[in-house]
């Protein structure tokens, strides 16, 4: 009996409009159009494939999305002039080179780690949004699946935010 | 000796050098595009050809072009992988008593990895990444070159400890 009246105290509350109102409460930002700009690496050793997967791999996500009608690359002077445009930059924190051979062998070590700090800017410089982010492999699959891993927690995010 | 066999016999002498020219200019090369070129599928493979001042990868009936002058970074390295594609995968997981991870060090290769980063007739920025068997990309790199791609100061990059994979 008890539990009973425990789950329709729950189910109540997750139906209540205050719940409700809790979910929506952070507001959504918006735009027509990202640019996606290089990634940076700062300090941090990377190999340039790294880089460069993380950059594609992201405007192939990005593009998934939907959230945008328009995504230009870095440097794409189509992208000058659009009013609404929101501009992707990623920044390399530290980066983890495993082994592939290691983690099929053990399960347990070889993990290939890439950590970021992604941030999205509006066209007068104001930061949107930034958060730091993970990509990494830990069993099966290459290196540079680390990459698409982050690419995808980047693409979430986005998509969270507007 | 005539004037026109003599023409004929140099025409004739030069014909291996001309043959040799081509098959070095056009050398069709049996590579994976990871990601990045255009109209192509991530992890496809395909011919690899340099001609008429273009790079130019075919996989199928999808084929993309990328103008060698438009190249600005070609960044070479190289990574131990593991062989053996999806069936390779497969029976490392099937095989009981740990057979898959004995399976994992002996279906080990060592690749090449071609970064290529260019800008298209809009400034945009790409990335190209692609993978061949040991020893190619630097004769991918060499005719890459040759035909016109401009390589940063930084490259080559120096000879680093070999990856682990």
């Amino acid at each position: 009996m008890i539990r009973r009246s425990l789950l329709a105290v729950c189910a109540l509350w997750l139906v209540s409009p205050v719940h409700a109102q809790d979910k929506s409460a952070a507001p959504k930002l918006s735009a027509s159009a990202i640019r996606i700009e290089q990634v940076e690496a700062g300090d941090v050793v990377i190999p340039m494939e790294f880089r460069v997967a993380i950059y594609e791999s992201l405007l192939d996500r990005v593009r998934q999305l939907g959230k945008f009608k328009q995504v230009f690359r870095s440097g794409d002077r189509q992208a000058e002039g659009v009013p609404d445009l929101v501009t992707l930059k990623t920044k390399i924190e530290r980066f983890e080179e495993g082994s592939q051979t290691k983690r099929e062998v053990t399960t347990v070590t070889g993990a290939t780690k890439v950590d970021v700090s992604a941030t999205v800017v509006a066209g007068d410089g104001r930061v949107l949004l930034e958060q730091n982010l993970t990509g990494k492999v830990r069993f099966f699959g290459e290196n540079l699946g680390a990459t698409h891993d982050l690419a995808k927690r980047i693409a979430k995010l986005l998509r969270e935010k507007f | 000796m005539s004037k026109s066999s003599i023409f004929a016999l140099s025409i004739l002498s030069s014909l291996p050098l001309l043959a040799r020219e081509s098959a070095l200019k056009g050398m069709p090369l049996n590579v994976r595009c990871l990601m990045g070129l255009e109209n192509i599928k991530r992890n496809a493979h395909g011919m690899l050809t340099i001609q008429n001042d273009a790079m130019q990868f075919a996989a199928g009936q999808a084929v993309a072009k990328v103008p060698v002058k438009s190249i600005d970074g070609i960044f070479s390295g190289e990574e131990m992988t593991q062989s053996g594609g999806t069936a390779g995968v497969i029976t490392k997981i099937a095989l009981p008593y740990g057979g898959g991870r004995a399976l994992s060090l002996l279906l080990r290769s060592k690749i090449d990895i071609l970064t290529l980063t260019y800008h298209d007739d809009n400034g945009a920025f790409h990335g190209a990444i692609l993978t061949m068997p040991k020893g190619q990309g630097a004769q991918v790199r060499a005719q890459l070159v040759a035909g016109g791609a401009h390589v940063s100061i930084a490259e080559p990059l120096p000879p680093q400890p070999e990856k682990k994979q």
